[in-house]
């Protein structure tokens, strides 16, 4: 149970949000996503007062949220390509515009081979990219990233950091959850504190000591 | 719609993995049954429509038997005015007096060739022939006879005739009452496997709506769905079912049962027929977009 949380992002933030297991991490990015609605308090997304939105109204903010989930959540009768392609198919883009950007956003994730491949053919690393590269295929307003680099090697995990570095400079407001420091600390960003379903604190984390003199 | 929309819908790749439910993998079998009942129901209502109107355009015969009177014979001008009376009934085209020879004919077959028919009482047989498709009121000519031939009798089986296209129009009434309970348990079963795809997708329809699908998007999924398998039974049990008329005409045709009539389908009918499936797999779309709305409102 949340309580107690006063967040603003800003367009084009980066965040970190860190907190032990069970801290509310995961319940904050439900909020935020517009899957949890409040119990009570004021949630306002994109100028827009949630409590007052229609059915309409929220899908359309929807639209402009990315989200890698913890689970991954990747529909598995669709292959790599469908899976990364449907924000942008819900979003009614033309299927020229959805083979060219997905298809180079694979090939950059290295995934070009594995495009045609659903995921249960996939290694738990590729599943994880496949749902980093759903999320941020419609180059969302705001991106909420549960744990997206828990199961990628630390060359991938790099890489996709630089994704969605490259999403927070085009002006998305980024908030990753993680429950490791060295991430926050080599890339500077504030970081949110969360423990017992309460933010307790925002703090930039000191960059790691150098070992060589 | 074209053969590539047809082809399309039929070969669907869906967000929802919808070919999944245990239920919906039966839907195409279910539609492919129900389909083909239907389409029987509605030739037969059709074949009893086409009967009943046969029967209606046939002109209504019915022989009335006046009195014998052995000792003093009907005279003409007696029988002139009975068959006056009877011209001037609604609907009567022809009266006719039997001549003794047809009376003899009719006779015959309970008699024998060699009977000598002159020393028996014959009845005096008039026959009435009504406009073709006239129905007489069965009131009408009992009353009249009871005026001007009192005593005069109305061949039962002549009189019953008309009761031949009401039993037609009876058994079209009930085989479209039939085809109708047919569609609607159609709708039934869909709108059923519809809500426990939703329940069981539960979670994909979650994810689709969070990455901004909307309610329409979600439904036509589920609409989609079920028109394809739909339409694929429904061709199935179409074919099936008019491989079953085919052989139930022929059979008919080739031992027909007296009284009967001839079971006619024309092409108006045959046509009529083909739209059945069609209709059932526009049914079927309309109830599971409908039922998935509803749930995904239920769900909130």
């Amino acid at each position: 149970m949340l309580h107690d949380i006063d967040l603003r992002l800003a367009a084009g933030s980066f965040h970190f949000l860190m907190g032990p297991s069970g801290a509310g991490k995961t319940s904050l990015l439900r909020l935020l996503s517009l899957t949890q609605p409040p119990s009570r308090g004021r949630f306002v997304l994109f100028g827009r007062e949630v409590a007052q939105l229609d059915r309409a109204q929220s899908t359309v903010l929807r639209k402009r949220i990315g989200v890698v989930f913890q689970d991954l959540r990747l529909l598995d009768h669709l292959s790599a390509f469908d899976n990364v392609a449907l924000p942008l198919r819900l979003g009614g883009a033309a299927d020229e515009q959805v083979s060219t950007h997905v298809v180079d956003l694979l090939a950059w994730l290295g995934l070009g081979e594995a495009m045609e491949r659903k995921p249960p053919e996939l290694s738990m690393g590729q599943r994880q990219l496949v749902a980093v590269g759903r999320a941020v295929v419609g180059r969302p307003s705001l991106l909420l990233a549960d744990e997206p680099t828990s199961n990628v090697d630390p060359a991938r995990a790099r890489r996709l950091l630089h994704l969605l570095l490259s999403l927070h400079r085009l002006g998305t407001a980024v908030l990753f959850a993680t429950h490791h420091e060295r991430l926050p600390r080599e890339y500077g960003f504030p970081v949110l504190q969360i423990a017992g379903g309460c933010l307790t604190g925002q703090r930039v984390l000191p960059a790691p000591v150098p070992l060589s003199p | 719609m074209s053969g590539a929309r047809v082809a399309a819908i039929l070969d669907l790749e869906l967000d929802l993995p919808l070919a999944d439910t245990p239920a919906s993998r039966f839907l195409a079998w279910i539609a492919a049954g129900l389909i083909g009942l239907a389409v029987l129901a509605l030739a037969l209502a059709l074949a009893a429509d086409g009967a009943a109107w046969r029967i209606a355009r046939e002109p209504v015969m019915v022989t009335v038997a006046l009195p014998t009177r052995a000792e003093q014979p009907f005279t003409d001008l007696e029988l002139g005015t009975v068959t006056q009376a009877l011209r001037r009934l609604p609907g009567v085209a022809q009266v006719r007096v039997l001549a003794a020879q047809d009376v003899g004919r009719l006779v015959q077959p309970w008699l024998g060739t060699d009977a000598t028919l002159s020393g028996l009482p014959l009845p005096c047989l008039i026959e009435i022939a009504y406009e073709p498709g006239f129905r007489p009121d069965p009131t009408m000519l009992p009353a009249e006879l009871a005026t001007a031939a009192p005593g005069a009798t109305i061949d039962p089986e002549t009189a019953d005739a008309p009761h031949l296209d009401r039993a037609a129009r009876v058994l079209r009434d009930v085989s479209l009452g039939a085809a109708g309970l047919i569609f609607m348990a159609m709708a039934v079963v869909v709108a059923a496997v519809t809500r426990m795809s939703l329940d069981l997708h539960q979670a994909t329809v979650d994810l689709l709506r969070l990455m901004g699908a909307s309610e329409d998007h979600v439904g036509r999924q589920f609409e989609q769905h079920a028109l394809a398998n739909a339409l694929r039974g429904g061709l199935a049990g179409f074919a099936a079912a008019i491989l079953l008329l085919a052989v139930a005409v022929t059979l008919l045709s080739l031992c027909p049962v007296p009284g009967l009539p001839d079971p006619e389908l024309h092409l108006r009918d045959w046509l009529l027929l083909g739209c059945v499936p069609v209709v059932g797999a526009l049914l079927t779309a309309l109830v599971a977009r409908r039922t998935a709305r509803w749930g995904l409102r239920r769900i909130g």
